[in-house]
């Protein structure tokens, strides 16, 4: 099924990858990016939040990209790489797919009383 | 002005980051951590608080190094080499000091021989591999494990830990000699502090799940619990440690299988064989992740 030998991106990060999608965003616009496209399911604390920025920016996925000062402080900017765009086109992609599998299998498309939503099929694993 | 006190409060956090790592990052992460909105907070959230010292626990176990896994096998084999001889040295003191209470006064001379030499020269072995030399400690070491045993074969004779742990740290020092240049040494404020933290993990009186009374039991379970968990969180962030710890618990198992031979009481003491069996377990799987980790980082 996996198109390359790559482990699934820990939660974090693919949303982490995901905000950047939109353009390139410093690190607390990042943490609101991130909380909003999971539903608030991932609330990444500041420590949490650049440990996976150091993961991404080690392994090439993302890259700083300029600074400013606000309030007399460096604010750092990060976008995705090319290598980022691909490999969560990838994990997207393999979400996508794995949530297929499911989906098409259910033989009544109902959800839990008290459900307001369904639910979302970007499930991957934990961090 | 309360945005000023919470950046003061901040920064006095980020200082468990690596020097290097905060000249790098602080500014970065005290515009996160305060935003963009007005708060009237004075204190850094307990989560916020937590998040960075887990980060800065990462950070110094080569999460940010260019080859982590180097770093955490390095370091942590030279960690463990520190915790092992002060922990020996610890035993040896609290020895003498015992002897010297029950009797020893007696027959001064007798004690210092039997473990005052020893205790001495440990301790001196500890002490050039905090201050970097470790090519002297390599030599104190050996000399610990030779000198005071040639002199009085007491400690070995009785098979007793502090005895083991010039044994135990001597190949762990003599593997650190030949650490690669790109991997740096633990910072050593950073190295005290980590063999502080074993230390502490090994005074915590487990030895009370062996009374009888149900209240020492209930103490010691707390105890246990609260350390183990406050020890895994901070190892499972900066796994260093989880290699570090392992060599300590070889000196319990060597104790007991000196003394009582492969017997039941190996397995069911709680400072020997099983403690050990699961700290190699940890350190073994703390490689592999971080190894793992290392080839696809994300």
């Amino acid at each position: 099924m996996r198109s390359t030998s790559r482990p699934a991106l820990r939660e974090p990060s693919y949303f982490v990858l995901a905000a950047l999608l939109g353009g390139p965003l410093h690190g607390y616009a990042v943490i609101k990016r991130v909380t909003e496209l999971s539903d608030e399911r991932v609330t990444l604390a500041a420590g949490s939040l650049y440990s996976v920025i150091d993961r991404l920016l080690g392994e090439g996925l993302i890259t700083a990209d300029g600074e400013e000062i606000v309030n007399g402080r460096a604010r750092r900017y990060y976008r995705l790489s090319d290598e980022g765009y691909r490999v969560l086109a990838e994990e997207a992609d393999r979400l996508a797919r794995a949530a297929r599998v499911v989906m098409d299998r259910l033989p009544h498309r109902s959800f839990p009383q008290g459900s307001t939503h369904q639910p979302s099929i970007v499930r991957i694993r934990p961090a | 002005m309360s945005s000023d006190v919470l950046e003061k409060r901040y920064r006095m956090l980020l200082r468990a980051y690596p020097a290097g790592y905060r000249r790098e990052r602080a500014d970065e992460l005290i515009d996160t951590l305060i935003g963009d909105e007005p708060t009237t907070r004075r204190w850094p959230s307990i989560r916020q608080a937590a998040s960075l010292i887990r980060g800065a626990l990462q950070v110094h176990g080569g999460s940010t190094a260019a080859r982590p896994t180097a770093v955490l096998l390095w370091q942590g084999i030279h960690l463990g080499a520190m915790a092992v001889l002060a922990l020996g040295a610890l035993i040896g003191l609290d020895d003498l000091v015992e002897a010297f209470q029950f009797g020893g006064l007696s027959d001064p001379l007798a004690v210092l021989r039997n473990q005052g030499i020893h205790a001495v020269m440990v301790s001196a072995a500890l002490v050039a591999l905090v201050a970097g030399r470790t090519r002297t400690a390599a030599v104190l070491v050996v000399a610990a494990a030779v000198v005071p045993t040639v002199i009085s074969p007491y400690l070995l004779s009785n098979s007793l830990p502090q005895w083991w742990a010039p044994v135990v740290a001597t190949p762990l020092i003599m593997v650190g000699l030949r650490r690669p240049a790109d991997v740096p040494p633990a910072p050593r404020a950073n190295a005290v502090l980590v063999t502080a933290g074993i230390l502490a993990l090994h005074l915590i009186p487990a030895e009370g799940f062996r009374m009888v009374g149900m209240s020492s039991q209930i103490v010691a379970a707390t105890m246990v619990i609260a350390g183990a968990g406050a020890f895994l969180w901070v190892a499972t962030a900066d796994q260093r440690l989880l290699i570090a710890v392992a060599p300590t618990l070889l000196l319990g198992t060597l104790y007991q299988l000196g003394n009582a031979g492969p017997t039941g009481e190996l397995l069911h003491r709680p400072d020997a064989l099983p403690s050990l069996v699961v700290a190699v377990l940890m350190a073994v799987g703390a490689v592999v992740s971080t190894r793992m980790r290392q080839r696809t980082r994300a």
